[in-house]
């Protein structure tokens, strides 16, 4: 175990290479819980213009019952229906940061860890996928297909928000997060203190201050 | 614990949404990138003089390659991140400032170097730009705020120790009774 938080560090830079490989080697397999997700929310009907989610070596395609409608310059056949392709490694490599931050802590349960905080960023990286994935339907594929779609303006809004979020914060600050709270003992190490324990310690005194100046009832 | 997650979760909400309103982006994000590529440009211009900046553009005049700083990559997020944990967590605002005033130039400095890295490995190999402007900077500056992060915390930590009364020994009034 790393025990000055330079050391650490130096050690998860010599684990990002290595571990960033494995990740991407292992990502079909990796993002398999994420298909097996998507496509139950598509055999559910939700959302109901999604057909069916099928994983491709990166990521996702999702096939909708949509016409492409008429765009300047393309001609679809009558039947044709829009679909779109997601490159999941953008919102999922996360995992492999979560990783090569487990494996730079040695901790002794570190396989545990591993496996745990794979399956923690499971949800957040569904919840990506999807975002993105209607962000192209939706929002990129046209007004005519928006309008089959018949969404409102506020949940094409949350996707748009929704899509960036993914995108900019959340793969990197979920993974840091999960991490921090399997390695709660670890991280008191270099703090010098529990800091799950110090928010909870300045809750209970909050709550004890505000019990202390608010006057009790008194009966009559 | 409640509180520091909320707190964190809405004040990270709301700057992010702030910057990607169409006020947030004219007055703050774009005249903040447009700085940031300018400034690079000047610092790399000392060693490489071909190196110039139009917009938020970086670009060399030797061989015509150019990378433009986008959202996510102009490190406004990351300040974001850590303007966030840090007012959510529980401490003084003097402590607050400092903190935030030292992790906003490392998460910044560190961005510095990001472009300029970017930069140049974009001219050696386009595989090589792609990794690491998509997966490990990503990685590496969130790394830089959670480090940030924990050190502000230590520093807070020590400082609420040195400010409590030793428990034994330097104390003026007995803590056990005392027989006369």
């Amino acid at each position: 175990m790393p025990s000055t938080i330079g050391r650490f560090f130096l050690r998860i830079l010599a684990w990002v290479p290595p571990v960033f490989l494995a990740w991407y080697v292992l990502v079909p397999l990796l993002h398999w819980p994420i298909r097996w997700f998507l496509s139950g929310m598509a055999l559910l009907g939700v959302p109901e213009f999604v057909t069916s989610v099928q994983q491709t070596l990166h990521g996702f395609e999702f096939l909708t019952n949509l016409a492409p409608g008429v765009t300047p310059g393309q001609v679809f056949r009558a039947d044709a229906t829009v679909s779109t392709e997601v490159d999941a490694r953008l919102y999922s490599y996360g995992t492999a940061l979560m990783a090569a931050l487990t494996l730079a802590a040695w901790h002794p349960q570190r396989w545990r860890n591993l496996w745990y905080g794979w399956l923690a960023l499971l949800p957040f990286q569904m919840l990506a996928v999807f975002a993105v994935g209607m962000k192209q339907i939706l929002l990129n594929s046209g007004p005519a297909v928006r309008e089959q779609a018949e969404w409102a303006q506020w949940q094409l809004e949350t996707i748009a928000y929704l899509y960036q979020f993914s995108t900019l914060i959340m793969p990197p600050v979920t993974a840091l997060a999960v991490w921090f709270v399997l390695h709660r003992k670890f991280v008191e190490k270099f703090v010098g203190a529990d800091v799950i324990g110090m928010l909870r310690a300045a809750d209970a005194e909050r709550k004890a201050a505000h019990a202390a100046a608010t006057p009790k009832p008194k009966r009559p | 614990m409640v509180r520091f997650l909320t707190l964190f979760l809405v004040i990270q909400g709301v700057l992010f949404g702030a910057q990607l309103h169409p006020l947030g982006q004219e007055y703050f994000v774009m005249p903040w990138t447009t700085g940031l590529a300018h400034f690079c440009a000047q610092l790399v211009a000392m060693v490489d003089p071909s190196t110039v900046a139009n917009g938020k553009i970086l670009r060399s005049t030797a061989n015509g390659f150019a990378v433009s700083i986008e959202a996510g990559c102009n490190g406004i997020e990351a300040t974001m991140v850590l303007l966030a944990a840090i007012l959510a967590f529980p401490s003084t605002w003097k402590q607050k400032a400092w903190g935030l005033g030292l992790g906003f130039i490392a998460v910044q400095g560190l961005n510095v170097v990001r472009i300029i890295s970017l930069f140049y490995l974009g001219q050696w190999n386009m595989t090589a730009f792609e990794w690491a402007h998509l997966y490990i900077w990503q990685a590496l500056i969130m790394l830089d705020v959670l480090i940030v992060w924990l050190i502000w915390v230590r520093r807070i930590n020590r400082s609420a120790r040195n400010a409590q009364p030793p428990e034994d020994g330097g104390s003026m009034t007995p803590t056990t009774p005392v027989a006369a």
